[in-house]
């Protein structure tokens, strides 16, 4: 039996443009287990990101509920929802989206000292631990402007679990690098999962969607198919491909 | 037209800018067209005063003997002079206004010499026809209210004049304050010499009653056009010796200056002021422009592939920001109503006349005009980063930013977090900031001078007198130069600490130029020397820089001083004062005596005032042939209090304005390099948000920057005050006589506007922050 991390109920989201109401999510059920690899999946448009960011507290749902630890994060103060971003919940963006003026290091330690309860010493040595991890040690004290797509995602997978996070959120975290670092990045993912880290990834690459021990299918705002699957591992790499690609092609991908 | 559209959007898409530039425009019109017009209101002020009073050209007071027929006859004979009037006054040494004695020279007169206007109850103008006055009654000046405490109309005035039959009797005369007067000529707090006009039968009584001493004649002289008042004064020495035989000579020309130093004082001041304030708005102009041109960069790339040529682009930046400038300048008019207002009341203390509250509007629509022509021509050089923009490169990505590393970078620590992070905030783009750090510097610096200046005037630190006598004895005629040493044996042994001076002040002529002379002994206690040392020999003088650029004379130089029996004196060193606006000498009491053969008056200032008493009676039965006159001061002399005060509150209002201005100029710079900021790096926002840093702390973050940023400029304008403040202030202040400012920079000096900056610059970038709190992390969502 599987210990749920996250649960949406009635989860709806719309936006208002030129005065007509879009729903983009509209009374989606989900919930996220913890140590998954979850994969949410879907055509463009179909609302997984915003899906992503409603369930990781990053944007707000127009409805529904998002429990979290007996709390619903729909209702949660910025204060709050600040504490549950750097202590609970850990974010990769597609874009790296990595503080243009601080160094590798100090990317990956800044979160971490939000974190009022470790001390400095402890943030800067997990930090490094973390980029040595990443395979970035090297080039830490660079800024971001002066590494490469691949090395600053690895950075920004560091610095989204510097805090522990019970849950690892990726938005397209390969959507934005080439084949090579793709892979290093999805290693990486693996192995943090591998190691009891819950993660919920959003995308659109099947090679990615691989890597999952679940995934999730949604279309138009609703979840419309859930597959579980086994641990990865290299070498069940062909048969998960062709397991995957048919469930895949069952939902209309 | 499509001009006319791109800045309509342009407007509406930067009204923070605008609004800024707007505010920063009207903090500039509003200080120059309150002080220009202030200036000029109290110019047309003294010269109308100078018409409907009749000022003369030349104004004498003499002794009746010194106004003999010699003299009447040398100044009419004067083929420069074109008339002479003269009216008889009576003279007072002892005078006292709500019990506190006068240091002003008092003349008296009847009212119907109809050289005054009465002000009306609420002080704003004055009675067309104000009551005869009835016996018992006087007028005194109107900046006698603000000099003395407790003067009001009711108050009581009391005189002490020798009396003819036995000089050594004073006779007392009191009498009520019916009401206060503007008087052109004199009237002014800086004036040494008042005018009181009492009902005619009082002055009868006076004048027939007062010993021959204290009869008076104010011979107001009047010059044929064209003749220069230095000519005719120097002819008159040499036909009657006028000089030695008045008690004061002074021209229309220079009471007029007198009446408005404070006031072109003030405005050296504010213009260089306003100066800095047109520097701060370039810079912030200058730093608006080309990051608006960087942000919008793929904007502008857009419209020149669409056929707009660099300069059409230009025109708009040109035309939104002259728009803005324009709508502050008039409301910087509009403002400066009040202000003026405000500015009339103040000075009308010191002018003593009626002050008008008119904008000088033609000058200062001009002034703006050109302050507006110079910004454009700073917009004009900021837009030159438009020829720049190329069409391709804007559309294909456009020109994004790049963070270097810096060598200033310090580590970020884990506390404080929100200073670090501001702190590398500020390294990471340190280049971007210069201009902000030159503005808060210029303030700083700025600010540091007004303190100095403010804390060389105030206290009476630069007034000349450094005594207050509590026994002032008027020697008489049987006083020899050997006496003064009696004098002062006999106060010493009851007061060993007592301070002992003779000194008197009059006009005389140092290499045939008139010059006020004050002569003391010892030197010392009136003035401290700048360079050389003051004199203490009989042959010695000591000369002001003014003075000594005036003559070409310097240190160890000899010169002609007296008319007739003119002496030669060597100059042993510089001092410096605000009498006579810095044309005056100074020499030992010896000096004067080996010149003149006049005896000066003994001031004794007592180290108890317990002691007063029995100093006198000393005097008395030691010298008491010595003695012409004598009065006791049993308090300090509330007088130079008076003028100390109203200086200091002239200085504390010129600090909390500049202050003030200061601090808003720092809020509209603030807010509209922050928009800015906070436009180019709202990404970066979204990022640490997503972190999980709350507005709250980001805002913090913002604040510590510019607070940062602030104390950088700080120390900038810290250094520059150490270099720079003296020399400025030396500049302003040679208008009124001070020609060395010690520039005490004390820490405070440096600590009170360095901590007001920071601080103001801490709030406002907080405040300017807000917008954070409208950042959702969503907008770094690509879905």
């Amino acid at each position: 039996m599987k210990n749920t991390i996250l649960s949406a109920k009635g989860l709806c989201k719309s936006f208002a443009h030129n005065g007509v109401q879009n729903h983009i999510l509209s009374n989606l059920d989900i919930e996220i287990y913890e140590g998954d690899f979850t994969v949410v999946m879907g055509a463009s448009g179909s609302g997984k990101s915003t899906l992503l960011y409603a369930l990781s507290g990053m944007d707000r749902a127009t409805g529904g509920t998002v429990s979290y630890g007996g709390e619903d994060i729909v209702k949660l103060s910025e204060k709050k929802l600040a504490q549950l971003r750097h202590k609970d919940f850990g974010f990769i963006f597609q874009q790296m989206h990595l503080v243009s003026n601080l160094t590798l290091f100090e990317n990956v330690a800044v979160p971490g000292y939000l974190n009022k309860t470790v001390s400095a010493e402890s943030v800067n040595k997990r930090a490094d631990e973390l980029l040595e991890k990443m395979g970035i040690a090297q080039i830490k004290t660079q800024l971001p402007s002066q590494c490469s797509g691949g090395e600053q995602q690895r950075c920004a997978i560091a610095r989204a679990v510097i805090n522990e996070p019970k849950l690892l959120f990726a938005d397209e975290p390969t959507g934005a690098l080439n084949r090579k670092n793709t892979t290093e990045v999805l290693n990486l993912l693996t192995a943090l999962n591998n190691s009891g880290q819950s993660i919920l990834m959003v995308t659109h690459d099947s090679r990615a969607a691989l890597r999952a021990t679940r995934i999730i299918y949604i279309a138009d705002g609703a979840v419309i198919g859930d597959l579980d699957l086994p641990k990865y591992t290299p070498e069940s790499e062909k048969s998960r491909e062709t397991q995957v690609n048919a469930w895949l092609s069952s939902m209309e991908w | 037209m499509e001009i006319i559209r791109l800045l309509k959007a342009n407007i509406r898409h930067k009204k923070g800018a605008f609004k800024s530039i707007a505010a920063l425009m009207a903090i500039i019109v509003l200080s120059f067209t309150g002080t220009i017009s202030n200036n000029d209101n109290i110019d047309r002020t003294i010269k109308e005063g100078q018409i409907w009073s009749d000022v003369p050209d030349m104004t004498v007071f003499m002794e009746m003997n010194g106004f003999d027929d010699e003299t009447v006859s040398a100044i009419n004979n004067n083929p420069d002079v074109a008339g002479l009037e003269a009216v008889n006054c009576v003279m007072s040494r002892n005078s006292f206004i709500s019990g506190q004695e006068t240091y002003q020279a008092t003349y008296i007169y009847p009212e119907s010499y109809d050289v005054y206007r009465v002000f009306n109850e609420s002080m704003t103008g004055y009675i067309e026809d104000p009551e005869l006055l009835k016996e018992g009654e006087i007028y005194i000046a109107y900046s006698l209210r603000g000099l003395y405490d407790n003067v009001e109309i009711g108050s009581e005035v009391r005189f002490e004049i020798p009396s003819a039959a036995d000089p050594m009797v004073n006779d007392t005369y009191s009498l009520k304050v019916k009401g206060f007067i503007a008087d052109p000529n004199f009237g002014a707090a800086i004036i040494g010499t008042k005018r009181y006009f009492v009902s005619e039968a009082d002055f009868e009584k006076m004048y027939g009653a007062v010993h021959k001493s204290r009869s008076v004649v104010e011979a107001g002289i009047s010059f044929n056009d064209g003749a220069d008042y230095l000519q005719v004064k120097k002819a008159l020495n040499e036909s009657c010796n006028i000089t030695e035989k008045s008690m004061l000579i002074i021209s229309e020309k220079e009471t007029g200056d007198y009446t408005k130093l404070y006031s072109d004082t003030g405005s050296g001041i504010v213009v260089a002021f306003v100066i800095l304030l047109i520097v701060i708005a370039i810079i912030t102009m200058y730093h608006s422009i080309t990051t608006s041109i960087e942000m919008e960069y793929i904007n502008l790339g857009i419209l020149k592939a669409q056929g707009f040529t660099s300069w059409k682009i230009r025109l708009v930046y040109i035309l939104q920001y002259v728009a803005a400038e324009i709508i502050g300048a008039v409301v910087g008019l509009i403002l400066s109503v009040p202000v003026l207002f405000m500015l009339g009341t103040l000075f009308q203390s010191i002018t003593g006349l009626a002050t008008v509250h008119r904008i000088s509007l033609l000058k200062c629509v001009i002034l703006s005009l050109g302050v507006i022509a110079v910004c454009v021509v700073f917009v004009i050089t900021a837009t030159l980063k438009v020829t720049k923009i190329s069409p391709v490169r804007a559309i294909s990505g456009g020109k994004s930013e790049v963070h270097f590393d810096s060598r200033i970078n310090v580590p970020v620590k884990a506390k404080p977090l929100a200073f670090f992070m501001g702190l590398r905030q500020f390294t990471s783009r340190a280049k971007s900031y210069i201009g902000i750090i030159l503005i808060a510097g210029l303030l700083i610096y700025f600010l540091m001078s007004i303190i100095v200046l403010s804390d060389r005037l105030s206290g009476g630190k630069f007034m000349s007198g450094m005594i207050y006598p509590n026994i002032t004895v008027i020697t008489s005629d049987e006083f020899r130069i050997t006496d003064m040493e009696k004098f002062e044996k006999t106060v010493c042994e009851i007061d060993g600490e007592a301070k002992v001076m003779f000194n008197s002040t009059e006009y005389m002529l140092m290499d045939d130029v008139e010059l006020f002379c004050d002569a003391a002994t010892p030197v010392e206690l009136m003035y401290q020397p700048l360079e050389g040392r003051m004199p203490v020999y009989d042959n010695e003088v000591a000369i002001t820089e003014i003075v000594a650029d005036e003559l070409g004379k310097k240190i160890g130089d000899t010169v002609m001083v007296g008319g007739e029996n003119a002496k030669e004196f060597l100059i042993t060193g510089y001092y410096q004062s605000l009498s006579e606006l810095g044309r005056t000498f100074t020499m030992t009491a010896e000096g004067r005596y080996r010149v003149t053969g006049k005896i000066s008056n003994c001031y004794i200032e007592v180290s108890d005032l317990n002691l007063i008493d029995k100093i006198s009676e000393a005097l008395d039965e030691k010298h008491s042939s010595l003695i012409g006159a004598k009065t006791l001061q049993r308090e300090r002399d509330s007088s130079a209090d008076g003028m100390i005060q109203m200086i200091d509150g002239i200085c504390a209002v010129l600090v909390i304005v500049v202050f003030g201005i200061s601090i808003a100029f720092s809020a509209v710079v603030i807010n509209m390099v922050c928009a800015k900021a906070f436009t180019k790096e709202r990404v970066d926002t979204g990022i640490l948000k997503s972190l999980g840093f709350t507005s709250q702390e980001l805002r913090l973050q913002f604040s510590f920057r510019f607070m940062i940023i602030s104390a950088v400029g700080a120390l900038a304008g810290g250094i520059a005050s150490v270099l720079f403040t003296k020399p400025l202030l030396g500049l302003l202040l040679r208008i009124v006589g001070l020609t060395r400012i010690e520039s005490s920079i004390t820490p405070a000096t440096f600590i009170v506007p360095s901590a007001a900056i920071c601080a103001s610059f801490f709030i406002f970038a907080y405040i300017a922050a807000r917008k954070i709190n409208t950042v959702e992390v969503r907008e770094l969502i690509s879905d």
